[in-house]
């Protein structure tokens, strides 16, 4: 289409050069109407678009459902991780109710006592071979005595009592740490300053097996260590680079 | 222009040269580039490459959980439960931070000193400690890693999240719990954290047992430790294309006992009024399995919390039935009178004629109480436990012979039921007894044993005379359930049936007629042997006493046995008898294994020779 007016232009100044003179044969020109490639190309760029557009819209429908997904997933998790954490709970405090010492605590409480000798049918004969004694009354033996072997504490109160020997040992350390004024390593003293709850405030790696004075049940698999001044003491590799170990990817 | 198409001469010589020249140096470098990019990547001689791999690689280990330890009706009795510690990292801390408003529709400012606040109110902690812990104290650097609390339970972690406290980091540890406090406590034992040094430098918190079935088992109860390697960035992130390799944790077995959290709590609540009742130092029982040699409970009258070991004495953080050794009395009249009727030189009805004290050697053997002569037979003896008396069956058998039996019974050897620290007893060779040792050795002085060596002698007696050593473990459980049952302990005929039976009717003896009429229960027919040693008290001398009675029912085919012992009880040795906590312990053992009871009467031999049975003591 371009080419065409170019060409009549080329064609046009001959004719001015020589207005007189005519060409003999010349072909009369005409407008042609251009060959309708409007409609041909619609339905392929409507195409394009639409392809492009199912590409798009696809991806975008794969992430949404991705995320929604994961969002599921992720709250699912916190109700499994909620759910195990009130399992534990449940069986920790039924451990406890199920515990000996409550089980008759519990009884003596409901004013059973214990049973006397129990009778004896012999199936083989058809009769009772040792007649049942009534159970004695709470007065006679040990039933009308307390009971003696002290029922555990229960979770909440184990709780306490763990946060209860903390805040000890922080104010005997605390207490050391004022006497000690920076004379003494931190560690030395703290081992000089020694129980309020009957634990020897600090461990150093040296004193383990023999020493059960501080027999604190394992509370640690803490993913940092810290050594005894409570500066954390990180490797480099958990560092890597950066201040802080990063986040465990779990 | 008018130039026609021809040669392509469009650029001077010069433009050439300068290109090529431009070229030719822009090649050179490219070509140095390659070489370079050749060299470090390729070659590689500073090992770049692994340098950076191993800065990116981590490894993270998985922790095991540790296995439980259970009672043998699969009561837990020691498991490992989830806490978790609060910290903070003091240097990110900020005064004041946006967060939603609680409706979720606006967004405040809220500031670090109301949460810290909130947070020592919900977790119950002093204010000042909690502030110290977040802020860090004036003039000192800021640290990482702050602990405001330890070993927090869950709901308390959810309610201290709560508060919204940006800075607050739940890190998950594991606990150790023991849900039924002091029953059982010293046999279970308890766990001790220790700070191990790798080989990398650094450093770990490693938990382990310190005493008891936690320390003799620790290495069933840990399991092994896994390991996860994949690489991570700068940033701390995982990178997600990167491979890794993971180990899983393998996680502790459970270990099963034989021991029954019912009878132990019987027996332990009967061992300690028993010390009341007498104030004794300690009262300690052990209920058997005669047949198996299975423990049912090892009781000690001051038993540890696990939970809280510090609080009790280092001497009961263990259990007394396997530590303490004592000179066990007249229950070592058994293995000499045992002895004698499997050698043949005594029956039961031999007849002897018992003075009050007894001559011999240069030594002189006195009875408890003075009486007068009588003639008894063997079994009257035994009845009666007169020391006078055991001397002369005992004198009929070798020193050898007594002390090979003793070992045979298990005396003066160590006992391995799984647990550490069990005494073995001192029993020196006979070449090494004294005048007098020789003769004591013959009713239970100038040895030492334990309540469970004691158990075991009658567990033999009462097993129509096979020995089987003493078991406590029952079985392992492997993560995935299956259980790995002990292998029975061997057995070893140490006597033979006919003596067993014999010995066995004399026992009855002691309890129908003799020193342990006390013991008697209704419907069954007890069989036993009572002791009272003289034991070293304080002073140095022998002013202190251990009284005991181990029984076994229904003796004419034992099923259970129950062994009390008292150490230095206070008060009059005539008025001290075990007959209530025997009696009660053995009660609820037969109750709750439904022996049926005897149908037979009891039948044991004649005390005294002729037929007056009645004498005084």
């Amino acid at each position: 289409m371009s080419a065409q007016p170019l060409h009549e232009a080329q064609a046009a100044p001959p004719e001015a050069e020589s207005p007189g003179r005519r060409e003999p044969s010349r072909t009369p020109l005409s407008l042609v109407r251009p060959a309708p490639r409007k409609r041909r190309r619609v339905p392929f760029v409507l195409f394009c678009v639409a392809l492009v557009a199912v590409a798009v819209g696809s991806v975008l429908v794969i992430n949404v459902s991705v995320s929604r997904t994961q969002y599921r997933l992720v709250s699912l998790k916190a109700q499994q991780q909620d759910l195990s954490q009130s399992n534990e709970a449940l069986t920790e405090d039924l451990n406890n109710k199920r515990a000996p010492q409550n089980l008759a605590k519990a009884a003596k409480a409901d004013n059973m006592v214990p049973g006397a000798q129990p009778g004896t049918v012999d199936l083989a004969k058809g009769k009772i071979t040792q007649k049942a004694k009534p159970a004695a009354a709470d007065d006679s033996g040990e039933a009308g005595e307390q009971l003696l072997l002290s029922a555990p504490l229960t979770p909440q109160e184990q709780a306490q009592a763990a946060a209860a020997k903390q805040e000890a040992r922080r104010a005997a350390q605390q207490a050391a740490t004022d006497k000690a004024n920076g004379t003494a390593a931190a560690s030395g003293t703290t081992q000089a300053v020694g129980d309020a709850t009957g634990d020897t405030v600090t461990r150093t790696s040296s004193d383990t097996a023999v020493d059960a004075a501080d027999g604190k049940p394992a509370a640690g698999k803490a993913n940092d260590q810290k050594d005894k001044g409570g500066a954390p003491r990180f490797t480099p590799q958990e560092l890597n680079g950066g201040t802080l170990p990063g986040p465990q990817d779990d | 222009m008018g130039t026609p198409t021809g040669s392509p001469r469009t650029s001077t010589p010069h433009s050439v040269g300068r290109m090529r020249l431009t070229l030719f140096l822009v090649l050179l470098l490219l070509v140095a580039l390659m070489v370079r990019l050749v060299w470090i990547q390729g070659i590689d001689p500073a090992n770049a490459a692994a340098a950076a791999l191993k800065a990116r690689t981590t490894s993270q280990v998985l922790e095991p959980v540790r296995g439980d330890i259970l009672g043998a009706d699969g009561t837990v009795l020691a498991t490992s439960i989830v806490r978790y510690d609060l910290v903070v990292d003091q240097r990110q801390v900020k005064a004041q931070y946006p967060r939603r408003s609680e409706d979720g529709k606006t967004r405040v400012t809220a500031t670090a000193a109301e949460d810290v606040d909130k947070l020592a109110d919900v977790l119950g902690l002093d204010r000042a400690a909690v502030e110290t812990a977040v802020f860090g104290e004036a003039g000192k650097p800021k640290k990482g890693y702050s602990v405001i609390t330890k070993g927090i339970t869950p709901e308390a972690k959810d309610k201290a999240e709560a508060v919204g406290f940006p800075y607050l980091q739940a890190i998950q540890t594991s606990e150790r719990s023991y849900p039924n406090g002091k029953l059982a406590g010293p046999v279970l034992g308890f766990l001790k954290n220790d700070v191990v040094t790798g080989d990398s430098g650094s450093s770990k918190e490693v938990s382990s047992g310190a005493e008891g079935l936690e320390l003799s088992q620790n290495a069933e109860l840990s399991g092994k430790e896994g390991e996860r390697v994949y690489e991570k960035g700068a940033d701390g992130v995982r990178i997600p294309s990167a491979p890794l390799t993971e180990t899983p944790a393998v996680d502790g077995k459970d270990v099963k006992l034989t021991i029954d959290p019912d009878i132990q709590w019987k027996a332990q609540e009967e061992v300690m009024a028993q010390k009341k009742r007498f104030g004794a130092e300690w009262v300690n029982a052990v209920v058997m399995e005669v047949k198996t040699g299975r423990i049912l409970a090892l009781a000690d009258s001051t038993s540890m919390d696990p939970n809280d070991p510090g609080a009790t004495e280092a001497k009961y953080r263990t259990s007394t039935t396997v530590t303490q050794a004592y000179e066990p009395g007249s229950t070592g009249k058994l293995a000499t009178f045992s002895l004698a009727l499997q050698k043949g030189v005594i029956t039961p009805t031999s007849e002897f004629t018992v003075p009050n004290a007894y001559k011999i050697d240069h030594e002189t053997i006195n009875d408890s109480l003075p009486h007068a002569t009588y003639e008894m037979t063997a079994a009257g003896i035994l009845a009666r436990s007169y020391n006078a008396g055991t001397v002369q069956v005992g004198n009929k058998l070798s020193d050898r012979e007594r002390y090979d039996f003793m070992k045979k019974l298990g005396l003066g050897t160590q006992t391995d039921i799984g647990l550490d620290g069990v005494n073995p007893g001192i029993l020196v060779p006979p070449e090494q007894w004294e005048r007098r040792q020789r003769l004591t050795t013959m009713f239970g002085q100038g040895y030492t044993a334990t309540t469970l060596q004691t158990a075991s002698i009658l567990q033999t007696i009462g097993n129509d005379g096979v020995r089987i050593a003493p078991q406590l473990i029952d079985s392992y459980i492997d993560p995935d359930g299956t259980s790995q049952a002990v292998a029975p302990a061997s057995s070893q005929r140490v006597m033979s049936s006919k003596v067993s039976a014999e010995m066995r009717r004399m026992m009855e003896g002691v309890v129908t007629a003799g020193t342990s009429t006390k013991m008697a229960i209704d419907g069954y027919r007890v069989g036993g042997k009572s002791g009272t040693a003289q034991a070293v008290g304080a002073g140095g001398g022998l002013t202190e006493h251990t009284s005991s009675f181990a029984g076994m029912v229904p003796i004419e085919n034992p099923q259970y046995l129950v062994v009390v012992v008292m150490q230095h009880p206070s008060g009059d040795w005539q008025n001290w008898s075990e007959a209530i906590p025997f009696k009660e312990i053995m009660k609820s053992v037969l109750a709750k294994y439904s022996v049926a009871p005897d149908t037979t009467k009891p039948n044991p031999y004649r005390l005294f020779v002729g037929k007056n049975q009645k004498y005084a003591w």
